[in-house]
C-alpha cells in the first residue's frame, strides 16, 4: 500500500519529513549538571548514618539466634558497672544479683518492665515495694506461687503465673537477691537454700495467692548456718 | 577502571553483601533447628504433622486463611497477644520447623491461630469454645451467625448438602433460621473442612522451650496471662 | 554560593531540536513491536488486577459478597491481584520502558524482536498458567510469591529471552558517557532474576519454617523497594529533564543517591516481622537499612526537585511530566511511610493490618504505576506515529488516578492504624462474648475500608479510560502527527513532549 500524505509509514521510508513529528520536537537526552554535594545535604547524611548506627548499637541483641526482643540485651546490662566489660565478667565469679539480672531480664521484665516501675493497673512495681524490701518468705511464695488480685489498696488485673514450676531454687534466689538490690531497693540477698526451705513449707499450695493470704507473714527465713 | 565493570561489580557486589550478610545468617541461625527432645517423658516438641492435619495445613493455605489469620505469637512488649490469651508464651523459630512457613500469614483481620487447638486446654480459658469442632463447622459455614459483625467471608464451598437416609451423620452443622436446610436435609462438612479443622485443633505452641521461659502449660491451676 | 556554583558548573541548556531525529525515529521503529507489545500485556493485566482490586474492596466490607465459589473466595482474589499487579501490570510496563529507554540512551536499535516476542507470549502464558494455579487452590502462600514454582521457573525463562535485549542494548552501546537512568535500568535488570531465582530456590528447597517467612518477607520488600523503585527512578531521571529540557540537577547527587540505593535497599525487608519469631537483630538490621536509605531518597528527591525548578508550570500543560511528578512526589512519601512504619513504637501498631498494605500500594501505585503512565504517554505516540486523540480522556484518566490512588493510600494507611491500635491494647474481656474485644479492631477499619472501596471505583474508571485511549492509538486511531504534542493545556512555547 503506498503511504498518502497523512499516512506515515513507519518502517520504510527515514525521511524527515515523514518522521513522526514528536521525534522533531524533542529535547536532547537528559544530561547532568556538576554542582557538587552542598553542605546540608552532607550534614543530612551523616545524621542519618548516626541515627543508623546509634539504633543498631542499641538494639541489636548482640546477633544471638535466641535472643528475639531487642530490649531483652538492655535489661541484663542493667546490673553491670561498666559497659564493655561483658565478655570480661564471664571470667570472675558472678554473685547471686548479678545472675538475677540476667533471669530477671528474661523473664520478669516483660511484665513488671526494666525499670522495676511495673505497669499501672496492670503489673505492680517492684521498686520501693514494701513486700520486696520486707522479710524474705512472702516475696519467695509469690514468685513460687503467682499472685492475683490488687495489693497495697491498687487493682491489678495481670495474674503472676506460679515460676516454681519453670525456675530452679538457684535462679529464684538470684532474681530475687536482684530485685530486693536494685532501683533503690535495699535489703538482704536471698539464698538458694533459703527459697529451698520455703518451697517445701508451701509444697501443698496449688493456687496463686492473693493479698489476703499474705498480709500475715511477716516471717523471715534465716539464712543456714555456715558450714563447719 | 572503565565504567561498565564498575558499574556490573558494584551491583553485584552490594546485592552480594546483603545476601550473605542477612540471608545466608539467616540460615546459619535459624534454618537448621533441631526439636527439644525430653528424654525422660520421651517426648519432643515440636512434631511433624501429618495425615489429615497435613491435609488441613494444605487446605489452610490454599483457601488463603493466611491473608487475614496470623500464627505469631508476639510477646508483651511488642503487641497484646498475650494479654488475648492467643499463647501462653511468645513463639521462637523452633516453633516452625515442620511447618509450611506460609502459615506465618501477614495481616491480622482476624486473630492469631497459633494456639487454636490449646485454647480448651487451661481450665479458666475464656477461649473454650475454641476445643469445639462444631463451633468451627458452624463458623467457617455462617461466621456472622455465631461472631455477629465478622468480617470473614463464608465458606459454604466446603460443605455439602446431604439427604438424611436414617440418622444424620455425626457432624452434622445444627443451623437454625435461614441458614438450616429445608426438611429431610442436612449440612456436612466436605473432608476438606474436616481436615482443615482437624489442622487447626492441632494447633497448639505453648510447649516451653529452653530459649523460652514460659511456665509450664496446663501445670496446676495457674492460670497463664 | 551554590547559585555561583550552578552557573558555572551547568551546562546551558540546549534549545532547539536535537539533530539525531533520523537516529531516533530508526530507534523507535525497531522498538515498536517489541514495546508495544509489552505495553499492550502490560495493560491488559492492569485491567484485571484492577477488576480484582475492586471486588477485594467489595469482600472486605461485605464479606459475602461472591463468597460461594472456591475460586472467588478472598483468600484467592488478594494474593491474585497482587501477583497480577506485580508480574503483569509493573514488571511488563517497566520492562517496556527500560527497553525503550535503554534503546534510545545507548544509541543502538532494538535487534530482531523474534526472541522478544517469543519472551512476551511465554510470560502471558506463565500468567495465565498461575492464575489458574492460584484460583483452583494451589497458591503457595508467600506473599507475591503465590505462583507455584514451575510458574516462576516459566517466567525466568521468559523474562532472559526479554530482558537480556536490554543487556545487550547496554554492551553495544555508543562510545559516550553512561546516563543516570541506564545504571538504575541495567541495575533492576540484573536484580530481577537475582531476586526471582534466589528467592524461589530457597523456598522450594525443604528449608526451616521461620528461615522461609525470612526470605519471603525480604523478597516482598526488595520486589517493591529494588526492583520497581530502580525501574520508577529510572524513567524519573529520564522524563523530567527530558520534558522540561534542562540538565538533571546534578551527577553527584545521582551518584550518591545511585549507590547508597544500591547499597541499602537489598537488607530491608525484615521488618515485615517486627515482633514475630525471629531473631531481633535482623529485624534491627532492616529498620537500620531503612533508616539509611533517607540518604537516597534526600539525594532522589533533590535533584528531581532542583531539576524541576523554574519549571513547575509545565505539569499543568504536559501529562508525562504531571504524571511522572506525582509519582516522583509518591516516591519520597513512600519513603517517609516507610520509614516511620518501621520504628518498632509505630511499627508494632501498624504491622500485619492495612497499614502494611497501604505502604505497598505508595510503592506500587502511586509511586511506580503513576510514573510508569507518564511514560507510556510519552513513548506510545513515537511508536504508533500518531498523538493521544483526547486530551480529555488523558485529565479523566489523571484524576480518577491522582485521586483514587491517593485516596485509596490514605484510607489504607488510616484503616491499618486504627486496626493496629485497638488491636495493641486489650479494652474488653467480655466473659459473655470472648469475641468482643478483637472485633472493635474490624470496627475501625470499617469507614476507612468504605472510603477505599470508593477510591478503587475511581481507579478502575481512570484505568479503564486509559485503556480505551490506548486501543485507539493501537489502531492509529489519534490525532496526526505534528508537531505538537496532546497536551491539557496549550503553551506557547518551550514544551517539547
Amino acid at each position: 500500500m503506498q503511504p498518502g500524505a497523512d499516512e506515515i509509514d513507519y518502517r520504510e521510508s527515514a525521511d524527515i519529513t515523514k518522521v513522526h513529528g514528536a521525534v522533531r520536537r524533542e529535547h536532547h537526552e537528559p544530561e547532568a549538571g556538576a554542582i557538587p554535594v552542598p553542605f546540608w545535604l552532607l550534614s543530612l547524611v551523616l545524621l542519618v548514618t548516626l541515627s543508623a548506627g546509634f539504633y543498631f548499637g542499641q538494639f541489636n541483641g548482640g546477633f544471638s539466634a535466641t535472643v528475639f526482643n531487642e530490649r531483652e540485651g538492655l535489661a541484663s546490662l542493667g546490673g553491670d558497672a561498666a559497659g564493655g566489660e561483658g565478655a570480661a565478667t564471664q571470667a570472675k565469679v558472678e554473685t547471686l544479683a548479678e545472675q538475677g539480672a540476667k533471669v530477671f531480664g528474661a523473664n520478669c521484665a516483660s511484665c513488671h518492665q526494666a525499670n522495676g516501675q511495673g505497669l499501672a493497673g496492670q503489673y505492680p512495681p517492684l521498686a520501693g515495694s514494701p513486700w520486696v524490701n520486707g522479710p524474705n518468705k512472702r516475696v519467695t511464695m509469690i514468685v513460687l506461687k503467682g499472685l492475683q488480685g490488687g495489693v497495697h489498696g491498687k487493682e491489678y488485673s495481670g495474674v503472676m503465673a506460679a515460676w516454681g514450676t519453670t525456675l530452679n531454687n538457684k535462679r529464684i534466689a538470684a532474681v530475687l537477691s536482684y530485685i530486693r538490690s536494685s532501683w533503690g531497693n535495699n535489703a538482704p540477698e536471698v539464698t538458694p537454700e533459703q527459697v529451698a526451705a520455703i518451697r517445701e513449707s508451701v509444697a501443698d499450695r496449688t493456687d496463686p495467692y492473693s493479698e489476703a493470704d499474705l498480709k500475715d507473714v511477716n516471717e523471715d527465713v534465716p539464712p543456714p548456718a555456715p558450714a563447719p | 577502571m572503565k565504567p561498565t565493570p564498575l558499574l556490573f561489580a558494584g551491583i553485584f557486589a552490594s546485592f552480594a553483601a546483603a545476601w550473605l550478610g542477612l540471608i545466608v545468617s539467616a540460615d546459619n541461625q535459624i534454618g537448621h533447628l533441631l526439636p527439644e527432645v525430653d528424654e525422660e517423658n520421651a517426648t519432643s516438641y515440636p512434631i511433624n504433622v501429618a495425615g489429615i492435619t497435613e491435609q488441613g495445613r494444605r487446605a489452610y493455605i490454599a483457601n488463603g486463611c493466611n491473608y487475614c489469620h496470623t500464627q505469631m505469637v508476639r510477646d508483651r512488649q511488642h503487641g497484646a497477644d498475650l494479654a488475648r490469651e492467643w499463647g501462653t508464651r511468645r513463639t521462637v523459630p523452633r516453633d516452625y520447623i515442620y511447618t509450611n512457613a506460609a502459615v506465618l500469614g501477614v495481616m491480622r483481620n482476624g486473630p492469631d491461630l497459633s494456639n487454636v487447638g490449646a485454647a480448651g486446654k487451661a481450665e479458666d480459658s475464656k477461649r473454650k469454645y475454641l476445643a469445639d469442632p462444631a463451633w468451627h463447622y458452624a463458623h467457617l459455614y455462617h461466621p456472622q451467625a455465631l461472631v455477629e459483625n465478622s468480617s470473614m467471608p463464608p465458606y459454604r464451598y466446603l460443605f455439602k448438602k446431604r439427604k438424611i437416609v436414617g440418622e444424620s451423620a455425626y457432624d452434622a452443622l445444627d443451623l437454625t433460621g435461614d441458614d438450616a436446610p429445608e426438611e429431610g436435609y442436612e449440612i456436612v462438612p466436605t473432608d476438606e473442612a474436616r481436615a482443615l479443622v482437624a489442622y487447626l485443633l492441632s494447633l497448639d505452641r505453648n510447649h516451653p522451650l529452653s530459649e523460652t521461659a514460659g511456665p509450664a502449660p496446663a501445670a496446676a491451676a495457674a492460670p497463664a496471662k | 554560593m551554590s547559585v555561583i556554583t550552578s552557573e558555572i558548573n551547568t551546562p546551558p541548556a540546549r534549545k532547539g531540536a536535537d539533530p539525531n531525529q533520523v537516529e531516533r525515529a530508526l530507534i523507535d521503529a525497531s522498538a515498536r513491536l517489541p514495546v508495544l507489545t509489552l505495553y499492550t500485556s502490560a495493560v491488559f493485566w492492569l485491567l484485571v488486577q484492577t477488576l480484582l482490586g475492586v471486588i477485594v474492596a467489595f469482600k472486605v466490607n461485605w464479606p459475602g459478597f461472591l463468597a460461594d465459589c472456591s475460586w472467588l473466595t478472598y483468600g484467592r482474589i488478594f494474593p491474585l491481584q497482587n501477583n497480577l499487579m506485580l508480574y503483569g501490570w509493573a514488571s511488563l510496563a517497566g520492562i517496556g520502558t527500560a527497553l525503550w529507554a535503554l534503546a534510545r540512551l545507548c544509541r543502538v536499535e532494538l535487534p530482531r524482536p523474534t526472541l522478544l516476542l517469543c519472551g512476551i507470549g511465554f510470560w502471558n502464558f506463565a500468567l495465565l498458567a498461575g492464575t489458574l494455579a492460584i484460583l483452583s487452590g494451589n497458591g503457595r502462600g508467600f506473599q507475591y510469591l503465590d505462583f507455584p514454582g514451575y510458574v516462576f521457573g516459566m517466567l525466568f525463562v521468559a523474562y532472559i529471552l526479554v530482558a537480556a535485549w536490554g543487556v545487550i542494548l547496554f554492551v553495544n552501546r555508543r562510545p559516550g558517557h553512561i546516563y543516570i537512568s541506564t545504571w538504575y535500568f541495567i541495575a533492576a535488570l540484573f536484580w530481577f532474576p537475582w531476586l526471582i531465582g534466589g528467592a524461589n530456590t530457597l523456598i522450594g528447597v525443604a528449608n526451616q519454617g521461620v528461615f522461609d517467612a525470612v526470605v519471603a518477607a525480604w523478597f516482598a520488600q526488595n520486589m517493591l523497594s529494588l526492583w520497581l523503585t530502580a525501574l520508577g527512578l529510572g524513567a524519573i531521571y529520564y522524563f523530567i529533564p527530558k520534558v522540561v529540557g534542562r540538565p538533571i540537577h546534578s551527577y553527584y547527587f545521582a551518584s550518591v543517591g545511585f549507590w547508597t540505593f544500591a547499597i541499602f535497599t537489598v537488607w530491608t525487608g525484615v521488618q515485615r516481622l517486627t515482633g514475630g519469631p525471629v531473631p531481633a537483630w535482623m529485624v534491627t538490621v532492616s529498620v537500620g537499612a531503612t533508616i539509611l536509605m533517607l540518604i537516597p531518597v534526600a539525594m532522589v528527591s533533590a535533584n528531581y526537585f532542583l531539576t524541576m525548578r523554574g519549571s513547575f508550570n509545565l505539569v499543568y500543560h504536559s501529562p508525562t511530566l504531571r504524571f511522572v511528578f506525582y509519582g516522583a512526589i509518591a516516591f519520597t512519601i513512600a519513603n517517609l511511610v516507610q520509614l516511620i512504619g518501621s520504628f518498632r513504637t509505630i511499627g508494632i501498631k501498624t504491622q500485619w493490618s492495612w497499614f502494611a498494605v497501604g505502604q505497598d500500594h505508595l510503592f506500587a501505585y502511586a509511586f511506580f504505576t503513576m510514573v510508569m503512565f507518564g511514560a507510556m504517554y510519552y513513548i506510545i505516540p513515537r511508536l504508533t506515529g500518531c498523538e493521544w486523540l483526547s486530551s480529555t480522556f488523558i485529565k479523566l484518566h489523571f484524576w480518577g488516578s491522582a485521586y483514587g490512588f491517593g485516596m485509596g493510600v490514605v484510607m489504607l494507611l488510616a484503616a491499618g492504624f486504627s486496626q493496629g491500635s485497638m488491636q495493641a491494647t486489650v479494652h474488653q474481656m467480655d466473659p459473655t462474648n470472648p469475641q468482643a474485644d478483637f472485633l472493635l479492631s474490624v470496627f475501625a477499619t470499617l469507614p476507612f475500608m468504605r472510603g477505599f472501596s470508593l477510591a478503587q471505583l475511581l481507579v478502575s474508571l481512570g484505568q479503564a479510560i486509559f485503556a480505551v485511549h490506548f486501543l485507539l492509538m493501537l489502531l492509529r486511531l489519534g490525532r496526526p502527527s505534528g508537531l505538537k504534542p496532546t497536551l491539557f493545556a496549550p503553551i506557547q512555547e518551550g514544551i517539547k513532549s
